[in-house]
C-alpha cells in the first residue's frame, strides 16, 4: 500500500521488520523480493509518484573535485528513481573487475563473478533483458556478425539495452502488495543506535511540511544511492563513535563515477556489417570493442569499452537522453575525419585489399559506410581523496549537504591513450581500417567532452575488514548488526559496465540473506 | 583499384592454380613481374591515389625529416626483408602487394605505427607514402 507521510501522525513510531530507505532500483527490487512474506516492509521514498521542485531540490550540493553534474539534476527524487529517466545500458561486470590486480591501488572485491552469477540471472528477469547471454557464441546471429578483429587484445564485448522504469513497472505490485507500506514524501533523517553504535535502533523521518515520525525495524537498508547513502550515514553523528560506520573515515571516500570519452574515430577501409555495433542483433545485444582481461594485465590499464556511433548520426545524437553519447555533444564537428582523413581512407582503402580476407564476400552488406566515433565507458581507478563530504549548509530538513571531490587521473589518461592503441592495432592488422585519436584540448590534456556517466560509486565500499571499507561481503556495515547498504556504493571497483544491472543484482542477494538473518536471528 | 581486385580474386578463387594451364590467368600473372619495372611505377601501381599518398608522405617526413631520402626509406620499408621492394616471384605484383600487405598487417600486429595528423598508420604504408611523395613530387 502507499501512503502519504505527511498524513502520518506527528511523532508516529512505526514498526516493521525491514526498513528499506529509498524506492529506487535497489529498494524496489529489495521489496519486491519479500512480497508475499511474512515480514513487513517499511518503503520509504522521499518523493511522490510523480517529480516535484521541492523534493528535487533537496539533492542541492556542490562540486568541489574535477568538473561534475550539478548534484541536483545528477538524480532523480521520486517513486523509481532515476530508473525514471535511465539509458537502460546493462551488462554484468567481468571477472577481472572483481580481482585484485596488483596496477590498481585498493582492487578486488571479497565475492568474485561466480558468487553474484545466479542473481545476475535473476537480475536480467527483473531489468527485463531476455536471455541472460554475453557471449558471441550464444545465439549468434549471421546478419549481425563481430568484427573480425585481428589479435586478442582487442574483442567485441556485448551489452543490452532496455531502460526499464522501475517506478512504473512496478509500482502496481508494490502498492498492491499487503506487507509492503511505501511512505511517500517521507524523508529519512537520521539513524539512532544504541550506546555502543552496533545496533540501530530507530530511524527518524521528516517530511517537508513539517512532520516526524520514527521507524523501528529488525533490519536497515539503506538504498538512497552512491551520494545521499554517505549522507545519511555521515548526517548520522550523534553517536559515540562519530558518524555511523565511519570508524576508519571511509565512508563517502573513494567515490568513483564511469568516464564517457569521446576518443577516438575508426574508419572503416571498406564497407562493413556494423549492425552488431549499431542496431544490435536479433537478440537485443549491442557489440562494443572492449580489451581482453590478457590485454588489461599486460599494459596494467583500467576496464572499458567503446561504443560506435556513425559520425553522420550527429547532429541526431541532441534528442538522445544524457549518457554514453553525451561527450560526443562537446566535440568541434572537425574533430571527427579531419583534413587528412579522407586520404587515410583511400591509401587504407588500397593497402587494407592487401589484407582482408573474404570477410566481406561471406558477409555481403549493403550497409553505407560511415565513419564512427569511439565512445569510452572507462573505469574509474580507486582514489581515496576522491570524496563525497559534508557541507556546513543544510537543506531544508536541516541536513547538511553534500560536497563531491570527483578525482581521475594518470591511470585514466594511461587506459585511454592504450585502449586508442589497441584498437587501432585490431582494426589495422585486419585490414578493416585505421583509427585517429580525438585530439585533446589543450588545456586539460583531455579530449573535449570527458565526463561522467551518471553512475555514482565506491563510497561505502565492500571489504572483508572493517579497516578496508564500509560493508562486509553480505552488504552490512561493519560493527552494525542490522544496518545494511544496497547499491553502487558498495562497488570496491567499477569496472565498466554500467552499475543498474550488478546494483539489482546485489539487491537480490541481500534480500536473499536478509531472510536468512530474519529468520534465524 | 584493378591490380588490387585481382590480386583479391586470385586469393579467394584459386586463380593461380588456373594459371599453370589456362593462358588468360598466366597472362595476368606474368604482366605484373616488378622487377623489370622502376620503384616509382611499382610505387603507382600499388598507390591508386597520388593526391593522397602525397599529403600523407610529405606528413610524415615532416614529422620524420631524417628519413627524407629514398634510400633511407627503401632500408626502413625493406628492413630485413632487403628484397621485399624488389621481391621477383611467379605472381608479379600480386605477391609484391601481399609482402607488402604482410607487412603491414604484421607492423600493426607488433604495434610499429605512427600517427599522421591524428591517423594510426603502420610503419611501412607511411613510409610508402613518403617514398612516393619524393618519387612523385607535387610541382604543380
Amino acid at each position: 500500500m502507499f501512503i502519504d507521510g505527511r498524513e502520518t501522525e506527528d511523532k508516529a513510531t512505526i514498526e516493521a521488520d525491514i526498513c528499506i530507505i529509498g524506492a529506487g532500483a535497489a529498494g524496489i527490487t529489495i521489496a519486491r523480493e519479500f512480497i508475499g512474506s511474512s515480514f513487513k516492509v517499511c518503503l520509504l521514498e522521499s518523493g511522490g509518484l510523480e517529480f516535484d521542485e521541492e523534493t528535487q531540490a533537496l539533492y542541492n550540493g556542490k562540486n568541489i573535485g574535477l568538473p561534475y553534474y550539478d548534484l541536483d539534476v545528477l538524480r532523480l527524487r521520486y517513486f523509481g528513481g532515476t530508473t525514471n529517466i535511465w539509458s537502460g545500458v546493462s551488462r554484468p561486470l567481468d571477472a577481472i573487475d572483481f580481482g585484485v590486480r596488483s596496477w590498481v591501488p585498493y582492487s578486488g572485491w571479497p565475492l568474485e563473478l561466480a558468487d553474484l552469477t545466479p542473481f545476475y540471472r535473476r537480475a536480467h528477469d527483473v531489468c527485463q533483458l531476455g536471455a541472460y547471454s554475453y557471449g558471441l557464441g550464444e545465439n549468434s546471429d549471421r546478419n549481425a556478425p563481430a568484427l573480425p578483429l585481428e589479435g586478442n587484445s582487442i574483442l567485441t564485448t556485448l551489452y543490452r539495452e532496455n531502460p526499464v522504469n522501475f517506478g512504473q513497472v512496478y509500482r502496481d505490485e508494490i502498492k498492491s502488495a499487503d506487507n509492503i507500506h511505501t511512505y511517500l514524501f517521507s524523508n529519512a533523517l537520521t539513524f539512532e543506535t544504541d550506546p555502543n553504535a552496533s545496533t540501530v535502533s530507530q530511524l527518524d523521518v521528516g517530511t517537508l511540511d513539517g512532520k516526524r515520525f520514527r521507524v523501528k525495524s529488525r533490519a536497515f537498508i539503506l538504498a538512497t544511492g552512491g551520494v545521499e547513502n554517505v549522507r545519511l550515514l555521515l548526517n548520522s553523528d550523534q553517536t559515540s563513535t562519530g558518524s555511523l560506520g565511519n570508524n576508519h573515515d571511509l565512508v563517502g571516500r573513494f567515490f568513483m563515477e564511469h568516464l564517457s570519452i569521446t576518443g577516438a574515430v575508426y574508419l572503416p577501409s571498406h564497407v562493413q556489417p556494423m549492425q552488431l555495433y549499431i542496431q544490435g542483433d536479433t537478440s537485443g545485444r549491442h557489440g562494443a570493442l572492449a580489451p581482453s582481461a590478457e590485454a588489461q594485465r599486460r599494459e596494467e590499464m583500467l576496464n572499458v569499452y567503446g561504443a560506435l556511433f556513425p559520425v553522420s548520426l550527429r547532429s541526431g545524437l541532441k534528442a538522445v537522453a544524457p549518457g554514453l553519447v553525451s561527450s560526443i555533444m562537446a566535440l568541434r564537428a572537425d574533430m571527427s575525419v579531419n583534413d587528412i582523413g579522407e586520404h587515410v581512407r583511400r591509401i587504407s582503402a588500397d593497402l587494407d585489399d592487401l589484407t582482408l580476407h573474404t570477410y566481406q564476400r561471406v558477409f555481403r552488406t549493403r550497409d553505407v559506410q560511415h565513419e564512427y566515433y569511439i565512445v569510452y565507458q572507462m573505469e574509474n581507478a580507486p582514489d581515496f581523496d576522491s570524496r563525497v563530504v559534508l557541507d556546513t549548509e543544510r537543506d531544508r530538513l536541516g541536513m547538511r549537504k553534500v560536497m563531491i571531490d570527483w578525482r581521475f587521473g594518470d591511470m585514466e589518461r594511461k587506459t585511454l591513450s592504450r585502449m586508442n592503441a589497441l584498437i587501432a592495432q585490431a582494426v589495422g592488422g585486419a585490414g578493416l581500417g585505421r583509427v585517429r585519436v580525438i585530439p585533446d584540448d589543450g588545456d586539460s590534456g583531455w579530449p573535449p567532452g570527458v565526463r561522467g556517466a551518471w553512475h555514482q560509486m565506491g563510497t561505502t565500499r565492500m571489504s572483508q575488514e572493517p579497516k578496508q571499507g564500509v560493508v562486509d561481503a553480505n552488504c552490512r556495515v561493519h560493527g552494525i548488526s542490522n544496518l545494511f547498504v544496497s547499491g553502487s556504493s558498495v562497488f570496491p571497483t567499477c569496472g565498466c559496465s554500467s552499475p543498474t544491472l550488478t546494483i539489482v543484482a546485489l539487491s537480490i542477494r541481500l534480500a536473499d540473506h536478509i531472510k536468512q538473518v530474519l529468520r534465524t536471528g | 583499384m584493378h591490380t588490387t581486385r585481382r590480386a583479391f580474386l586470385v586469393k579467394i578463387t584459386g586463380l593461380a592454380t588456373l594459371a599453370t594451364s589456362y593462358p588468360l590467368a598466366a597472362h595476368f600473372l606474368a604482366e605484373r613481374d616488378v622487377t623489370t619495372t622502376p620503384l616509382s611505377d611499382s610505387l603507382s601501381r600499388l598507390l591508386h591515389y597520388p593526391e593522397s599518398a602525397r599529403v600523407i608522405g610529405d606528413e610524415y617526413l615532416l614529422q620524420n625529416p631524417e628519413e627524407g631520402s629514398i634510400r633511407t626509406l627503401k632500408q626502413k620499408i625493406n628492413g630485413t626483408d632487403t628484397r621485399l621492394l624488389a621481391r621477383r616471384d611467379l605472381q608479379g605484383a600480386g605477391t609484391k602487394a601481399t609482402s607488402i600487405g604482410r607487412q603491414i598487417r604484421d607492423d600493426f600486429e607488433h604495434g610499429r605505427m605512427t600517427q599522421v595528423g591524428g591517423w594510426y598508420l603502420a610503419e611501412t604504408e607511411a613510409r610508402l607514402c613518403a617514398l612516393f611523395s619524393l618519387c612523385f613530387p607535387d610541382n604543380g
